[in-house]
């Protein structure tokens, strides 16, 4: 049997301002470390290989950032409703990022071919925002008081 | 001669490119299936059980999706490498000139 919350429980609706506010937060959190990592894996790019590394590598993190951002854009005009319309459109939302992510990086295979590996390593560098933002949800305290707190994610 | 053996060896890269590439998909179409799945399945598990708690459960799932379907994107990145800019075909050709 799973644990259950021992934390009061909110309206429904303060509930859910503060799940969507948290939400908001998450992603807004996202795009800035995705941001962030894509800039350092450029950089890093820029000094092992020049312009062109650089320019790969900020093309595969750009990559990352919008997928992200459709994905969450998908997923958050569904917050609030029933939980099996928030699983289908949670669904609808992966397809979406699977397609997306193929049809740009075959774009990217055409005019990065000779630099891919700086793409993918970019790419990967926004995918670690992920376990970041997933250690951070781990150490914080038990989000359903309703509270205002500082850090979302 | 030469022209024949080397239009074999560009053809059976080239097999062994697109078994290479449905490879991929089958194993990233898997995994993330799979995965998908099982964390769908678990949302519906805890939001039935919780309701109030949907929400943040959304946020969650959608976080360790992100990580769930990084690999598969990156396979896929390579599928298309291989087909469409295939290096190993380039270096063939390089040496034939």
């Amino acid at each position: 049997m799973g644990r259950r919350a021992e934390a009061p429980d909110p309206t429904p609706d303060s509930a859910q301002a503060v799940y969507d506010d948290q939400f908001a937060k998450t992603i807004a959190w996202l795009f800035r470390v995705q941001a962030l990592l894509t800039a350092l894996a450029g950089l890093a790019f820029a000094m092992i290989g020049g312009l062109a590394w650089s320019m790969a590598a900020l093309v595969g993190g750009a990559i990352g950032v919008f997928l992200t951002g459709v994905t969450a854009l998908r997923i958050g005009l569904a917050l609030g409703g029933e939980p099996k319309q928030m699983v289908r459109a949670f669904y609808r939302a992966m397809a979406l990022k699977f397609v997306l992510a193929v049809i740009l990086f075959v774009i990217v295979a055409y005019w990065f071919a000779g630099y891919f590996i700086p793409v993918v390593s970019g790419y990967a560098a926004t995918a670690v925002a992920y376990w970041l933002a997933m250690q951070k949800m781990t150490h914080l305290p038990d989000s359903t008081t309703g509270k205002e707190k500082r850090d979302s994610v | 001669m030469e022209g024949i053996e080397l239009a074999g060896m560009l053809a059976q890269i080239q097999a062994n490119t697109a078994i290479a590439v449905g490879l991929i998909f089958a194993a990233a179409a898997l995994g993330t299936g799979i995965g998908f799945a099982l964390l769908g399945g678990k949302f519906l598990e805890g939001a039935a059980r919780q309701p109030e708690l949907a929400g943040m459960l959304q946020v969650r799932m959608f976080i360790i999706a992100g990580l769930l379907d990084a690999l598969s994107i990156i396979g896929v990145a390579f599928a298309a490498l291989l087909l469409f800019a295939n290096p190993l075909l380039g270096a063939v050709q390089g040496v034939v000139g």
